[in-house]
């Protein structure tokens, strides 16, 4: 087994860090989960993969990441899913759809229930959707982000994912795709473009501030 | 049946066919009857909403305020003055 070369399984070995606890979950079913609290500097054991990977960087604050993780292990042995808001870069926050992408900024996380209720595959609700857009269009943000769990696999996409990111772009500007995967004894979580069905790593910061 | 009124928001590869607009309204007494005058206002749309056989594609969704119109009458659903009618991607995957 190949551990994940990206700058997420780094950051998780940092010896310096004393691990922190809390203690997640719903009443029903509560995890133990390893809080990121590491130094951002710790993330830079990987640089060299991480320059490899492609703009934007995702920026997520702990308590960020920690949403979405703890959402994650709530929905498990489903998967999980959820979306994130942010500012788009250039024009295209107004009518022109083509010129702007997400900055990697991150203003609001949003847990989403599976509606597919699936350990192999998520759906997210319109109903759900609307939300989320209507909460990110107050603050003058969009939908930048999708992400769910894959419970037993790689924090990698998977043909099912490629094949309904290049449906949802055939209305939707792309988004950046994060997969936590819950494989491995720590959360793994990743980030990527899918466009014309290529699969794009973007890099990760956990701990923006 | 008297056509009602309704709001159409649209995803944001669909505006440029509608002249940008994030959201149009449409007079109709069914969500079908909706999108055919959407349709003839901006031809752009038609294909991006409506498959061969008149149906929807199967990767829009559509939904009359909070309710899926494939769990209701498809596009024979009934609208009523002030109903928003939303076009959505589906967000989906394994």
């Amino acid at each position: 087994m190949t551990h994940p070369p990206a700058v997420r399984a780094s950051s998780w070995n940092c010896e310096d860090r004393t691990p922190d606890f809390l203690v997640l979950g719903s009443a029903a079913v509560a995890h133990r989960v390893r809080v990121l609290a590491f130094p951002l500097d710790c993330r830079d054991v990987d640089s060299q993969h991480a320059t490899q990977l492609a703009s934007p960087t995702l920026h997520l604050t702990h308590a960020q990441y920690e949403a979405i993780v703890a959402h994650c292990f709530d929905g498990f042995p489903d998967e999980a899913c959820g979306l994130l808001a942010g500012p788009l870069t250039g024009s295209g926050a107004g009518t022109d759809p083509t010129g702007a992408e997400p900055t990697g900024e991150v203003t609001a996380v949003y847990p989403c229930e599976n509606a597919a209720h699936s350990a192999r595959v998520y759906r997210i609700s319109g109903k759900d959707l609307m939300s989320a857009t209507l909460d990110a269009s107050k603050r003058g943000d969009e939908i930048v982000s999708v992400w769910h769990s894959h419970t037993h696999t790689d924090a990698y996409p998977s043909p099912t994912d490629v094949d309904q990111a290049m449906e949802a772009q055939r209305l939707e500007r792309p988004w950046l795709y994060a997969i936590v995967s819950l494989k491995y004894g720590e959360p793994v979580l990743r980030a990527y473009w899918i466009r014309e069905r290529r699969i794009i790593e973007v890099a990760v910061e956990v701990g923006h501030p | 049946m008297t056509a009602m009124s309704v709001e159409i928001r649209l995803p944001t590869l669909l505006r440029p066919h509608a002249e940008g607009a994030a959201s149009v309204r449409a007079d109709g007494a069914t969500v079908g009857d909706v999108f055919t005058e959407l349709t003839t206002r901006y031809p752009g749309l038609a294909g991006q909403l409506i498959d061969d056989q008149g149906g929807l594609h199967k990767f829009v969704n559509v939904y009359c305020n909070d309710d899926d119109i494939r769990y209701l009458q498809q596009l024979d659903t009934k609208v009523t003055d002030g109903d928003v009618v939303s076009i959505l991607p589906a967000v989906a995957g394994g």
